[in-house]
């Protein structure tokens, strides 16, 4: 891949801050390139370093050693930032507080005030009427806060957990917007979460976070091929049915929740109809059998286990 | 240039659109009239015809000594002191140094849109309570034009109280975002202009203190003086006693510190440097703002 196909380039970047317990170490040397258009979600538990990265990667807050190079001249200029925090103007209106950080954006005052009203209306703001932000409630000012980060058509979009405050239908438009915004649009975006589930849909990368490191940084498709298959089986006597398994089959990694097994191997497709055989013929009654792929978030849950 | 007038003009838009800013001019204009009541009426009960306009003058001036002190700076202070701090701790900066905004441009910003809300108000506090005095006393005891001048006076000496209490509050708006704090320090600086002249004015240290160091109201109080005796109006009438009954802690002050000199030779304008105090004065906030601009540089938003 040639160089300038990356948005952001991260080398060796650590973040260190001193508390009262000694020195604590929020980004531990951690190494990333991001490819412009693409959506990358960074994931992983509270602390693990998302938010403190994001924060160097937007300039809040300066990097205690490590490099980040950007591929545009005047980051400023083409990034939109919606922080972690609903942090807005209480005391404005909507519309008057869009337009106001659209024009510091360098969007002259008409233009501001025309796409701050088209946003105002794509969100759906319009109930809530054009009063002070400090009466919205956090979905309405979440929304607020993703407007403002979208007023001047930025290039590079980083999002803090966007999708916290907001109910299933907002989650749904914001990253339907994210997907037209990277594939019609060429945006690069950066969205952090603690889940995976909402973001499987739409992101191209994966950067899995955990006390301050990088556990794992892969495209998702890659992700998706490696995946092991499961088979989920239901019965009344799921522990003798393991046993069986076991022992006639030869895999260990057998999981029981409640009445149901559940089987996990690369090769569970050609498994499958050897297993249900020999579980049908020891006679346990079987209420049902699944293939079921699994989910990205089981993937993240075994490395942040690991 | 554009970013810094983008940002004065939100900040003049904001205060202004605060109730409690005509709360405070309603009650400045109430407050000094008052004060300027209380004069006349002292006056007027001890029959002392000949000494009406000297000593109606003494009062006005009190009344705008009111204006433009105390609660002149704990006001300017209350609104400048959490200026940036506010923006760091509640996170709203995050948005604006995000955007292609330099963080001078933002200080800069701040301090251009306070100052322009606190001179307006000024403005129109000191010029309507002159005009409402000049309407209810000015036709008896003829100080009309003197109360014009004068009322120009204290708005030139406020005006630069007020850039240097902004730069001073700006700076501890950077450095401490604990408003408390801030409060407390800008409460000492208050005591340190206004207060603490009163309680040691009668020792011969602070005697010595303040002809070596002639301070803020001193100026002040001089150049206003010196206003209304250009036109013609006699200020040696002065009565302390009757000052005292009337005004409070403001007497022993000023009057000890303007009234005996003027009594002595008047003060004249040239006299009282009041350029190079003005440069003096511009410096130190130029140094405050420098020092809020690298603090403000340097922070990291969390």
């Amino acid at each position: 891949m040639e160089e300038n196909e990356h948005a952001i380039t991260v080398e060796n970047l650590t973040k260190r801050y001193k508390t009262k317990r000694g020195i604590f170490t929020a980004v531990d040397n951690i190494n990333f390139k991001i490819r412009k258009g693409k959506i990358y979600g960074l994931i992983g538990p509270n602390g693990a370093g998302k938010t403190t990265t994001i924060k160097m990667l937007v300039k809040l807050v300066k990097p205690t050693s490590g490099k980040i190079s950007y591929c545009y001249k005047e980051l400023n200029k083409i990034l939109g930032y919606v922080p972690e925090k609903p942090v807005l103007y209480n005391e404005m209106r909507p519309i008057e507080y869009l337009t106001y950080l659209g024009k510091l954006s360098g969007i002259d005052k008409g233009e501001a005030t025309k796409i701050a009203k088209h946003y105002f209306e794509l969100f759906n703001l319009k109930e809530s009427g054009n009063k002070k932000l400090a009466t919205f409630s956090s979905g309405m000012k979440q929304k607020v806060l993703i407007a403002q980060a979208l007023m001047h058509n930025p290039k590079l979009l980083i999002l803090d957990e966007p999708t916290t405050a907001l109910d299933p239908s907002g989650q749904a438009q914001l990253l339907e917007i994210l997907k037209y915004l990277s594939t019609e649009k060429n945006v690069t975006i950066l969205i952090s979460s603690h889940h995976m589930e909402e973001l499987e849909r739409i992101i191209d990368y994966v950067l899995i976070f955990d006390k301050g490191k990088i556990i794992l940084d892969s495209e998702i498709e890659e992700l998706r091929k490696k995946t092991a298959e499961q088979l989920e089986i239901e019965t009344t006597n799921p522990d003798k049915v393991a046993e069986i398994i076991r022992k006639k089959i030869k895999i260990n990694n057998i999981v029981i929740i409640k009445n149901k097994i559940i089987v996990s191997s690369n090769k569970i497709s050609d498994l499958r109809k050897e297993i249900v055989k020999i579980v049908v013929e020891s006679g346990e009654e079987v209420i049902s059998v699944h293939t079921v792929k699994k989910s990205l978030w089981s993937i993240v849950m075994e490395k942040l286990e690991k | 240039m554009k970013n810094v007038l983008l940002i004065a003009e939100q900040v003049f838009l904001e205060k202004f659109s605060i109730k409690k800013t005509f709360v405070y001019i309603f009650f400045m204009i109430l407050s000094s009239l008052l004060a300027f009541k209380l004069g006349v009426g002292t006056v007027n009960s001890n029959s002392f015809v000949d000494k009406f306009a000297g000593l109606v003058s003494n009062y006005f001036i009190i009344g705008l000594f009111w204006i433009a002190g105390i609660p002149f700076i704990i006001y300017i202070g209350s609104i400048t002191i959490s200026a940036i701090a506010k923006e760091i701790n509640d996170g709203t900066a995050m948005l604006i140094f995000t955007r292609p905004i330099m963080r001078r441009e933002f200080l800069l910003g701040k301090l251009s849109g306070i100052l322009a809300y606190t001179t307006t108000i000024n403005l129109v506090i000191i010029y309507i309570f002159a005009s409402m005095a000049a309407i209810l006393y000015g036709s008896d005891i003829t100080i009309t034009n003197g109360i014009y001048r004068a009322a120009t006076s204290i708005f030139i000496y406020s005006f630069l109280l007020t850039i240097f209490i902004l730069s001073f509050s700006l700076f501890l708006s950077a450095y401490i975002t604990k408003n408390i704090v801030n409060m407390t320090i800008l409460f000492v600086l208050i005591l340190m202009i206004f207060v603490m002249p009163i309680v040691l004015t009668n020792t011969p240290k602070m005697n010595n203190y303040q002809e070596k160091l002639p301070d803020f109201a001193f100026i002040f109080g001089s150049t206003a003086i010196e206003s209304l005796n250009v036109m013609g109006l006699d200020l040696i009438y002065y009565n302390k006693d009757l000052m005292a009954s009337s005004i409070g802690v403001y007497k022993k002050y000023y009057t000890d510190i303007y009234i005996p000199q003027y009594v002595k030779e008047p003060i004249r304008i040239n006299e009282i440097k009041l350029l190079p105090l003005t440069i003096i004065i511009l410096i130190i906030s130029l140094i405050l703002l420098f020092l809020s601009y690298i603090k403000l540089n340097s922070l990291e938003i969390q």
